[in-house]
């Protein structure tokens, strides 16, 4: 949805507005997913292209947590990506930062996650 | 008459086990809310919850809507093989949890229904972590980082969308 080059942001509106379709979001929401997109493009902003980009890493994790606490500053729960929870503002300093870690995680790397071996007659997987 | 009196009995004590069989295995139909604000009501009993899941350790939480709750709770799924002690039954297997599992790996956003028994240990009130119920002292999951579990019986109605890529 965004694309940052040292210093020039470019917004992929057309994007935003499908996931604001996509998920209903209501104005408030989607006027946090524009600021929080934005704060995630911004951390990217600046920092130039380094040996990390040719890896395939743009500084993504960093980006995400900025997001989440746009998010949290806005109050504003954040269905499409699960970055930041209203009910995590219960949560002690430590545990909402490592709870944030664990939301950033899950989003750039799902992978983690096993896939179900599909079952034949009835062996299901373990 | 005697024997009319055992039979009576007999009809009675089966009558009265199978009511106390069905309003254990009933699922309880509740909200996340429910379980964080009132975790001693619902301990150890069978509820039937709608939440997104997320991750290895299927961390469960919910993103529905802007309303934030009083309490909160870190939970996560448990499979019954991998719950001690055993909970009595085990989980349905079927297509929801392979979809529920593929979906997950493919990076969506996924939403559903689970039915399973809640353990609640710890609840989150006012930026402090409260002991509640019996159970493992440390938590649940990884690092006992979990504040309870639901040990899963059965998951259905799957909604899973994409996460929107930045």
């Amino acid at each position: 949805m965004g694309k940052t080059v040292g210093n020039s942001i470019t917004l992929n509106y057309d994007a935003v507005d499908s996931v604001k379709g996509d998920y209903h979001l209501n104005a408030s929401e989607a006027s946090a997913l524009d600021a929080g997109l934005t704060g995630h493009e911004g951390t990217h902003a600046g920092s130039g292209p380094s040996v990390f980009g040719f890896l395939g890493m743009h500084g993504e994790k960093a980006a995400y947590t900025n997001e989440s606490i746009v998010y949290q500053g806005l109050h504003n729960t954040d269905r499409p990506t699960l970055l930041w929870n209203e009910s995590w503002a219960t949560l002690d300093e430590q545990t909402i930062n490592q709870t944030r870690d664990q939301a950033v995680q899950h989003v750039l790397h799902p992978d983690k996650v096993e896939a179900p071996i599909p079952h034949v007659q009835g062996n299901f997987p373990e | 008459m005697k024997n009319l009196a055992s039979l009576l009995s007999l009809v009675l004590y089966a009558v009265l086990s199978y009511g106390q069989m069905d309003t254990r295995d009933t699922p309880l139909k509740v909200t996340m809310c429910d379980l964080y604000e009132h975790p001693e009501q619902y301990a150890g009993k069978i509820v039937e919850v709608r939440a997104n899941v997320s991750g290895n350790d299927l961390a469960l939480d919910d993103f529905s809507n802007q309303k934030s709750c009083s309490a909160y709770m870190k939970l996560h799924l448990e499979l019954p093989k991998e719950t001690t002690p055993a909970p009595g039954f085990d989980l349905v297997r079927g297509d929801a949890y392979n979809e529920l599992r593929e979906k997950l790996h493919r990076g969506m956003n996924v939403i559903a229904t689970y039915e399973g028994r809640f353990d609640p240990v710890f609840v989150w009130r006012d930026q402090k972590r409260l002991k509640v119920g019996e159970g493992d002292d440390k938590g649940y999951g990884k690092n006992h980082r979990y504040d309870g579990r639901i040990v899963l019986r059965k998951v259905s109605d799957i909604l899973a969308r994409a996460v929107p890529r930045r």
